[in-house]
Parts: structure tokens; C-alpha cells; sequence
């Protein structure tokens, strides 16, 4: 049982606060990943956690104990580098086996231990051989090798996958879900990739400038959004923002009133009561493409399109409005052409144009967003 | 035909042009094309009277015998000369304690000094600027400012007083601490190379490798035998070899502190060399000390990489 606590934590070099006040608690067994953009300070805060970076202020606490100042060596928690960090000189077997060497673990079990490591991650031939003769992702097995080798209590992964190729990263991912489920540590994963976020972690925890933005599930984070920042952040392409006057269930866009103008429905309309103004978001996925003209729909014209297989993306512009959308390739529409656009009204998203943070309840929003995916799953 | 034709016609004003080019602008085009052979020219001719020039006339020397009147050649006899020759018998034995000690001493001290440099101590850039003062200055320099620091009622006496009782211990005139004044020099003088190399090379530790050290639960004793050393390998044998080869043919220092004495004292071979050459006129016997020296120092320095090698088991 090990859980892991942030309390008010603090790191600053000189004037630069590369984490201003981080609350964070994760679970036992929890795979918890650290979402955000470059310089968002969220390999700050593992390091912070693994020891190798001393908080300007607050505590960290491993089951209750304040770990704050405790030595790196001395907290049993395990990490995984983004370039790997393998030692250059030792063969692979010396590698994995380090953790146990310096911790004066005898030779025989030592040596089963390896073997059995090399087992999990599938390895076995690779024991004898030099770091410098693995391929980006044998040397990944060995740096998570390496990490598990001990059991810890923790597990840190700072982009592991970040070096690997696109096809390599998502057999990887999975491996890598698959070893901290049957493994049951506490994890925590940075990375930059939203899609890597979303796939792999049971909770996410989206970083900006120094702070938290959003804790919660992939799911809410991505459904219930707490502010612009999160919105945009997550999923792929962006969402759309657009700044809307509202009144009555109508909003019009500010810089196309003509074009971009539609009724919200009753249920959507409640949640916006009292706003006059705000930033509507609207994912690419939650608009729906028609050639023929429709009612209660933007009108717009096609810019460009991209084809992605399946599906394709579609940028288009309803008078001074570029919006994204994604639709299925059997629409048939090139560049030149009108198209009318319908709004999912209950996946739209309000944003307070000055603050950005989520306008409406989520509550209400989760009861809205769980009632159409089951919808959608039985339909 | 038509072919036939035009390509006669090619060659033919091919021709015409290359008539029509002056010979000067020939000589350009030429030097244009082998302009990086005429710039090293005067490297290779100073290279070469100065390195193998010397070299081969050394090798020559050594196989002759200097007579009043003339040069004799006498094969290897100069060699077997020095296999009984007592003093230079004990300028091996005075070079080998003064290289021994010397190096070892410097390495020590220096890897000390980088591993102190590598830390976040303050003003790291002074003490960078300090350490390598000794190094830029010439040898004779040194070598007059240590004689008169080792010179009687000197600075070194003052400041060893507290435990000499104000007598002078006698530092360059003393046949018991002669030697160990000239290596005190030599490592005064040479501890910052090996503090600049280490240094540099501690620096080139990747940071993450280090923190992967730690986090797998190194401690620092663990961290610097299995990742600093291994890391730094060739660099140690690198400055060890640059050292070792330095050290063998130590000469200034020493001329100038104690030319060799007391009673032979600090007689390394190329002072024994010197002495030879220039004091008793036996070029010959000069010269195989020379060629003997050199061998000595190639095959010192060759199996030292081996072991270094083999040691580490790249």
C-alpha cells in the first residue's frame, strides 16, 4: 500500500517558479499521469518526488511519511528515464541487475531475478549483450528492466516513450499499462502526448505554468473540461473556440453573426442562462458535415481537406471564423464548396471569454455527457 | 561523320585555348590545385628537421665512437658501454622514483582537485583561472622561482621552521631530500593538466545517468567506482600516458634546481645525457642513452594502453 501525497509544493530557481503550489494525491496502484506542454513544470514535480530535485517549499509524503528531505536512495522509488539512462560500459544484464548489485543482493538470486525480468519484458536474448548495440526500443526494455527489477514502491517515468518511433510507441504503451496492472505500483508517468495520457492513466493531471489545471479521469477531463486551457489542450485536432453573444438559447459568433448562428436546444440553454457573452468550445468530432442546406446550421465555406483514411479533417470558414472539423471521407466536399454545419448541443462547451474557466455545471454536464455515450453505444 | 567532325573541331579549340593561356596563369591553376600540399610544407620541413632529422642522426651517433681524431663506427659497443655504466644505472633507478612518485602523486591530487572543481562550489571559475597558473608558466621560470624558494633561510625554510627549529633543512642540498624537492615542483606544476582533463572529462558525465545511479540506490562510493571511473577510462589512461611521458623526460626542472645533484641525487637520464654529451664529449654513449630513452618511453606507454585496456574489459 503505498500513496503519494503533494502538499502545497513549491520549486523556484532564483525568479523562475517552475511549480508554484501543487496539491496532488495519488492511490495505491494508481497509474497517474502528468499532462502538459513543455516547461508546464510537470518533470519537475516527479523529480520533486523522486529526490532528485529539492522543493523551495511544501512536502512530499510516501504512505504517510514525509519523504521531503529523505535521500533518493532511501525512498525504494524506481524511474525511467526519457533518453533511457543506461550505463554504456555494463552489458544488459549488468544493467538491469544494478539495483540489486549496489544493494548487495547475492549473486544467485540476483542472477534469477534478471532472468525473470528479462522473461516479462521478453528480452532473454539480449542479456549478454552491449548497450550500444540495442535498438531504440530494446534499450527501453532495459531501462523498465531495470526499474522493476527492484519492486519498488513508486515508479516514475519521465517520457519514456518520447524517443521511439510512432508504430514502436504503441506496442510500448501497452507493454508498459499491462506491466504496472499486473505489477500493482503506484505510477507516476509524465508526458506531453494527450493521446499517450489518455490511453494510459487512470487519472490525469494536466499541468500549466507551474499549477494544476485539472485532476480527474481521461474521461472528465476530457468531456468536462475546467477551463479553456484543459479544452484545448486535450484531444486531437483542437477544439474549436469561437467567442459567441448568447441570449435565449441563440448565439451568434462575434466575428460572423450571418453565417454562424443557431439555437441551442432547451437543456443546453439552461446551463448558459445569464451569459451574454462567452467563448463557445466545440470539438471537431461534435460538428456534422451536410452539403444540403439545413436548418438551425452554420453556413460556411471549405478551405482545405485532409484525409486521415477513415475519416478526414476539414477546415473550413463561416465568414471570418475558421473552424476544424472531423468527418466521416464518404462526405464528399473540396475546397470552394458550402456546407452547412450542425452543433452536437449537449457536447458543447462555455468559457468566460476573460477568465476562461468553464461556465454551466458539470454535474449537469457529466448527467449529459454519460446519457448520450450510452445513447450512442446502444444506438 | 557529323560527329566525327564537331568532336575534331571540340579538340581542336580545346587545344587553341590552352595555347592561348599564358604560362603565369598556368602556375595559378596549378598552385590553385595543390595548395593544400604547399601549406603544409613548411610544418613537415620543420617537423622534420626538428623530430626525425634529429632522430636519425641520434640513431647514427650512437653507433659511432668520438676519437680526437675522428668518428669511429663501433655497432652497438655504446650500448653495451651503458649496461655497466654505473651512473646512468642510477639515473634509471633516480628517474624511475622521481616518475613513480611524481605521477602518481599528480594523478591523485588532480583527480582529487576535479572531483572538488566538479561540485557547485563558489567562484568554480577563480579557482579554474588559479589551478592553471602553474601550467601556462615555462619550466625555467618555475625553476628559478622554486630555487629560490628551496634556497637556504629561504621561504620554505621559513615556513617549515615550526617544525625544523629554524635549521635549514638543506631542500636542493640535501642528497636525502633533493629528489623529492624536484617531484614537489613537478607536481606543483603539473597537477593542474591533470585537474583540467579530469575536470573536463567529469563534466562530460551525462547528468541522467548519474540520477539513474542514484535513484537505482548507489551510493556515492558505488556511483563513483561503477559509473564516474568507467566513464572517464580512457581519459585517465590518456593523462597518465601524457604524463608519464613528460615526466621521463624531465629535464629543465631539474637543471636548474639541482643540475643533477647532490652527488647525483636527482640525476635523471636526460640530465645524465646532457652530462655525457656535453661535459665529457661522449656523443656516442649520449646518443644511445637517447635512443634507449626512447624505446623506453614507446614501449612504457604501448603496454600501458593494453593493460588499461584488458583491465577494464571494454
Amino acid at each position: 500500500m503505498v500513496t503519494v501525497e503533494y502538499d502545497s509544493v513549491k520549486k523556484a530557481y532564483g525568479e523562475t517558479i517552475a511549480i508554484e503550489d501543487i496539491d496532488l494525491e495519488v492511490d495505491d496502484g494508481e497509474f497517474t499521469i502528468l499532462l502538459g506542454p513543455s516547461g508546464c513544470g510537470k518533470t519537475t514535480t516527479l523529480r520533486c518526488l523522486a529526490g532528485l530535485t529539492e522543493p523551495t517549499s511544501g512536502t512530499i509524503t510516501l504512505d504517510g511519511h514525509d519523504v521531503t528531505n529523505v535521500h533518493p536512495k532511501n525512498r525504494n522509488i524506481a524511474m525511467v528515464f526519457q533518453n533511457f539512462a543506461l550505463y554504456p560500459h555494463m552489458t544488459v544484464r549488468e544493467n538491469i541487475g544494478y539495483p540489486l548489485k549496489v544493494a548487495d543482493v547475492d549473486k544467485e538470486e540476483r542472477e534469477n531475478r534478471i532472468e525473470q525480468v528479462a522473461e516479462t519484458l521478453e528480452i532473454p536474448e539480449l542479456l549478454d549483450r552491449d548497450i550500444a548495440n540495442l535498438s531504440g526500443g530494446q534499450q527501453q526494455r532495459v531501462a523498465l528492466g531495470r526499474a522493476i527489477i527492484r519492486r519498488p514502491a513508486v515508479f516514475l517515468m519521465d517520457e519514456p516513450l518520447a524517443n521511439l518511433d510512432a508504430k514502436l510507441k504503441i506496442s510500448m504503451r501497452s507493454r508498459i499499462k499491462v506491466l504496472q496492472r499486473e505489477m500493482d505500483i503506484t505510477t507516476l508517468y509524465v508526458t506531453h502526448d494527450q493521446e499517450e495520457a489518455m490511453s494510459l492513466g487512470d487519472k490525469l493531471v494536466v499541468m500549466d505554468q507551474g499549477n494544476i489545471q485539472q485532476i480527474g479521469s481521461p474521461d472528465e477531463v476530457y468531456h468536462q473540461p475546467v477551463n479553456r486551457f484543459v479544452a484545448g489542450f486535450i484531444g486531437s485536432p483542437s477544439m474549436n473556440f469561437i467567442e459567441v453573444t448568447h441570449s435565449e438559447g441563440q448565439i451568434q459568433a462575434v466575428d460572423a453573426p450571418a453565417a454562424f448562428d443557431v439555437t441551442l436546444d432547451d437543456a443546453v440553454t439552461k446551463r448558459y442562462s445569464g451569459t451574454d457573452e462567452m467563448t463557445l468550445g466545440v470539438r471537431p468530432q461534435y460538428f456534422t458535415i451536410h452539403t444540403d442546406e439545413t436548418a438551425n446550421a452554420v453556413e460556411a465555406e471549405v478551405e482545405v481537406t485532409e484525409p486521415q483514411g477513415d475519416e478526414q479533417i476539414v477546415e473550413v470558414a463561416a465568414g471570418d471564423v475558421s473552424l476544424t472539423i472531423v468527418a466521416p471521407s464518404t462526405i464528399d466536399t473540396t475546397r470552394g464548396d458550402t456546407v452547412w454545419l450542425t452543433l452536437e448541443d449537449e457536447l458543447v462547451h462555455g468559457f468566460d471569454p476573460d477568465t476562461g474557466d468553464r461556465i454551466g455545471d458539470p454535474e449537469e454536464m457529466v448527467a449529459t455527457t454519460r446519457a448520450s455515450s450510452s445513447a450512442g453505444s446502444k444506438s | 561523320m557529323a560527329t566525327d567532325t564537331d568532336g575534331e573541331t571540340v579538340t581542336s579549340e580545346v587545344a587553341q585555348f590552352s595555347t592561348d593561356t599564358s604560362s603565369r596563369e598556368e602556375v595559378l591553376l596549378w598552385v590553385d590545385d595543390h595548395l593544400k600540399w604547399l601549406m603544409t610544407i613548411p610544418a613537415v620541413l620543420i617537423l622534420f628537421s626538428l623530430t626525425f632529422y634529429p632522430l636519425l642522426r641520434a640513431l647514427q651517433f650512437s653507433t659511432q665512437s668520438y676519437l680526437p681524431t675522428g668518428t669511429v663506427f663501433v655497432g652497438i659497443e655504446n650500448y653495451v658501454q651503458l649496461l655497466s655504466d654505473g651512473a646512468f644505472i642510477n639515473s634509471l633507478v633516480v628517474t624511475a622514483k622521481f616518475v613513480g612518485i611524481a605521477v602518481t602523486l599528480e594523478f591523485i591530487l588532480g583527480f582529487a582537485m576535479a572531483l572538488v572543481l566538479n561540485k557547485k562550489i563558489k567562484v568554480r571559475g577563480l579557482w579554474q583561472t588559479l589551478i592553471l597558473i602553474p601550467m601556462i608558466l615555462s619550466p625555467t621560470v618555475i625553476g628559478l622561482i622554486w630555487r629560490l624558494m628551496y634556497a637556504p633561510n629561504g621561504l620554505l625554510d621559513y615556513i617549515a621552521a615550526p617544525l625544523t627549529g629554524g635549521a635549514n633543512v638543506g631542500w636542493i642540498s640535501e642528497t636525502s631530500v633533493a629528489l623529492y624537492s624536484v617531484i614537489l615542483t613537478d607536481i606543483w606544476q603539473w597537477t593542474p593538466l591533470v585537474v583540467l582533463v579530469l575536470f573536463a572529462g567529469l563534466q562530460s558525465v551525462p547528468d541522467d545517468i548519474s540520477e539513474a545511479a542514484i535513484m537505482d540506490g548507489a551510493s556515492r562510493r558505488q556511483r563513483f567506482m561503477d559509473i564516474t571511473l568507467p566513464y572517464l577510462k580512457s581519459l585517465i589512461v590518456l593523462i597518465l600516458i601524457i604524463r608519464l611521458v613528460d615526466a621521463l623526460r624531465v629535464f629543465a626542472k631539474v637543471f636548474i634546481l639541482t643540475r643533477g645533484g647532490p652527488s647525483d641525487a636527482t640525476n635523471v637520464i636526460s640530465m645524465e645525457m646532457y652530462r655525457t654529451a656535453f661535459r665529457f664529449n661522449n656523443f656516442g654513449e649520449a646518443s644511445a642513452m637517447a635512443v634507449s630513452l626512447l624505446v623506453l618511453v614507446l614501449i612504457l606507454a604501448m603496454s600501458f594502453v593494453n593493460i588499461a585496456n584488458v583491465e577494464f574489459g571494454s
